[in-house]
């Protein structure tokens, strides 16, 4: 047992080496709106030794309304900024299949003077909709393909709480009056049991072989009869 | 096309980068270093063997029966007979859910930014495992869902009522009398989490909370006692099968008294307290699974005869009498979901999802879709084979059955799968769950400052040691547990095939199974996690 639990050692405990890869942490948000700046939102993201910085304004953009990009990407290592020609695609979101493409390899540069280490882009979206611009990056093995978020248009919610709130109440609502027609019932059915020992009295049977059970079943039977 | 390039001069994101935006540690989360690895690897291999070789009278696989009774404290007892005391604990759950919904609605879409998000899917997703481990299914006791269904239904907020005057009290359909609707509701939420996505979106999350609004309250409207928890609630259900590993357990506190009770007020409720809403009665609740902690009983007994008590962890595995199919099924099921949530935080994961999409040239949704079926069916194959190959060794001309062997032999890995998802959870949680010092501060995310707390940047509650440390440690535990578990499923087989011990090579198949569990688990904690503002 002891030589069978050895081997199983050897063989699992050989630690596969569990080394980091390039990783792409999911984005991560931040919207601003201290006064006096407009209000944006920045999502972040790093790719090996990259820390990025994805940047749009307005926080809240509306459709029909120029959305301004900026992304800053600095090299972890060395504290630099990385300044190579990039491209970026813009999709809109789907729920289901593929996303539809708008953009496809939008060169982007960075700019100059203090502004030089940015680089920036403005779009227009028409609808109010879920997109998602993405980054093509070379990473060192291959390229990597960076989405950042955008939300344009703000939903209106209302139609879902309220219908919420409308199915709630409907529920209650049905709920009690099908316990008062259940009530009413329950109080008719002694009524007519009573009615039954009255008729039953009358032709003198036996009131007790009616059974409560089939009590109403049988007056009904002997009114229709 | 309104696309160009800007040579504008105002603000540089730079200086956002520079002043510390980047430096906290957003993107990956480290996993355990090979040492620790091939360590903690070692001592599951040992546990394992020494649990079906000379070791076993350690891995007895039965309950000590050591309690301490939480009621023989005078003032908790005084305080839990009380008719308030459920509405009392629902009370800031109940407020806290309107503020969930609210600012989800409302609030910013950022989800770091969002109170929603963060308290639900950084903070309480993560406490309720935590809860479980630690007081058992007190999540129950305090479910604002169940708080506004129970209210609606009986017009009341704690006054016990002769009638529900809102409840027709029809039967649950005979054929969902399992919790299959709960795994089901559980798959699709891990679907909902970590496929579209919705920890990342405070909009979809108060949509999801509105959900289970409607889900607690229509069927507690509609159907008898509370037949929904009983049934449905996937939280109520993973919490049920989760707290059989509990610490804290109701009881009677003299079974004999029970058995001579002729009213049965647990059961069916008298002046002073509710019918229990899941069907149970002390007399033969021997386990945790089912039991709401809601402590109608403690007031309806008329002997004074209910016990809320403190015992040895995972007792109710220690002593399963009749395992059910559907549970354990749910049990593979939580088993499956708990390391797949592992797993799509790993970069491994990221790559195998591009490869499918390239390949299938499907998009993410339906490629991510297929992983996760498969995820689930590759772990429930390979028990199915395992238990077939155990009842190969173990049947008997009176007992062949394939399921008993697969029913009995899936709890032990409640356990695991437990001490999995709070190590996994308990890393993100001491490192992000720090990002609701600032959104306390400002819950909308719309700049507020009430607390004067809004720039408060958080740091780990651990070092990445203390948390590598821990995590072994729960891992470890989860399996010790699990290989007790298992013991007292081999008597319990052995029993019911009237065989004095079971096979080494069956034993040698069980265990070979959640070794593999269990190594594929430390596997999981040593890859580098992708973190999340939402866990």
């Amino acid at each position: 047992m002891l030589g069978l639990g050895l081997l199983l050692l050897s063989v699992i405990a050989l630690p596969a080496p569990a080394s980091a890869h390039h990783i792409l942490g999911i984005p991560h948000y931040k919207y601003g709106t201290d006064y006096p700046q407009i209000p944006f939102v920045e999502v972040q993201a790093t790719v090996e030794q990259y820390d990025m910085a994805f940047t749009y304004f307005p926080g809240t953009p509306k459709p029909g309304e120029a959305v301004r990009f900026k992304l800053y990407v600095r090299n972890r290592d060395d504290a630099t900024a990385f300044k190579e020609p990039l491209t970026v695609s813009i999709y809109q979101k789907t729920w289901i299949g593929d996303d539809k493409l708008l953009v496809e390899d939008l060169p982007i540069t960075v700019g100059v003077g203090p502004e030089g280490n940015d680089y920036k882009f403005f779009y227009t979206f028409d609808d109010a909709e879920a997109y998602e611009v993405r980054l093509n990056f070379p990473g060192s093995n291959g390229p990597e393909h960076i989405p950042f978020p955008v939300g344009i248009g703000e939903t209106d919610d209302r139609p879902l709480i309220a219908g919420a709130i409308l199915l709630l109440l409907g529920a209650v609502v049905s709920v009690a009056v099908i316990k008062r027609r259940q009530k009413k019932r329950a109080k008719q059915r002694p009524a007519a049991r009573t009615r039954v020992a009255d008729e039953a009295a009358i032709d003198g049977g036996e009131v007790e072989a009616l059974g409560s059970a089939t009590a109403s079943e049988d007056l009904e039977s002997r009114r229709a009869s | 096309m309104n696309c160009e390039c800007d040579k504008g001069k105002d603000m540089t994101s730079e200086e956002v980068v520079e002043a510390g935006g980047l430096t906290m540690g957003h993107g990956t989360m480290p996993g355990l270093p090979s040492w620790a690895l091939g360590s903690a690897l070692a001592l599951v291999v040992v546990l394992t063997v020494l649990s079906v070789g000379r070791g076993r009278r350690w891995f007895s696989g039965e309950s000590s029966g050591l309690r301490f009774e939480l009621t023989s404290i005078k003032p908790l007892k005084w305080l839990v007979s009380r008719r308030y005391f459920q509405f009392m604990m629902q009370v800031p759950l109940v407020i806290m859910l309107f503020v969930i919904l609210y600012a989800g609605f409302e609030g910013t879409p950022v989800a770091d930014k969002n109170i929603s998000t963060v308290l639900v899917w950084s903070i309480w997703w993560t406490l309720l495992i935590l809860d479980i481990v630690l007081l058992g299914r007190m999540w129950c006791l305090v479910c604002p869902w169940d708080a506004l269904a129970s209210w609606i239904r009986r017009l009341s907020f704690w006054r016990r009522r002769e009638e529900e005057p809102l409840a027709l009290n029809l039967k649950w359909p005979r054929w969902l009398k399992n919790v299959y609707p709960a795994t089901f509701f559980f798959v699709g939420l891990t679907w909902l989490e970590l496929g579209w996505g919705v920890t990342m979106s405070p909009h979809a999350t108060a949509i999801l909370g509105l959900c289970m609004v409607m889900l607690a309250v229509v069927p507690a409207l509609i159907f008898e006692r509370k037949s929904f928890c009983r049934y449905g609630c996937l939280i109520g259900r993973i919490c049920g099968l989760y707290s059989m590993v509990a610490p804290v357990e109701v009881r009677s506190r003299d079974l004999d008294v029970c058995k001579s009770c002729r009213t049965k007020d647990c059961l069916n409720g008298n002046d002073k307290g509710y019918p229990c809403p899941t069907g149970q009665s002390l007399t033969t609740m021997r386990a945790n699974t089912y039991c709401t902690v809601c402590t109608e009983c403690v007031k309806s007994c008329p002997n004074d005869n209910v016990a809320i008590n403190v015992r040895p962890w995972a007792s109710d595995l220690y002593g399963l009498r009749k395992p059910r199919r559907d549970e354990a099924m749910l049990a593979l099921v939580m088993l499956s979901l708990t390391s797949f949530h592992g797993l799509t935080m790993t970069p491994i994961w990221t790559q195998l999802i591009n490869a499918s999409r390239d390949t299938l040239g499907l998009s993410f949704l339906p490629t991510f879709s297929l992983g996760m079926v498969a995820i689930l069916l590759v772990p429930g194959g390979l028990y199915l084979l395992f238990s077939s190959l155990s009842n190969r060794f173990t049947r008997t001309a009176k007992d062949s059955s394939l399921w008993r062997v697969a029913s009995g032999y899936a709890y032990p890995l409640v356990a695991i799968a437990l001490m999995y998802h709070l190590a996994h959870n308990a890393g993100h949680f001491l490192v992000e769950a720090g990002v609701v010092v600032p959104v306390i501060s400002d819950p909308l995310g719309s700049g507020a400052n009430i607390f004067g707390t809004a720039g408060f940047s958080p740091a780990p509650f651990l070092s990445q040691e203390g948390i590598w440390l821990m995590q072994l440690g729960l891992v470890l535990l989860g399996h010790w547990w699990a290989l007790r578990a298992t013991e007292w499923a081999h008597r319990a087989l052995a029993k019911v095939r009237s065989v004095e011990v079971l096979p080494l090579r069956s034993r040698l198949v069980t265990a070979a199974f959640l070794l593999m569990v269990s190594a594929f688990n430390l596997w999981l904690l040593a890859q580098p996690m992708e973190m999340r503002t939402a866990m």
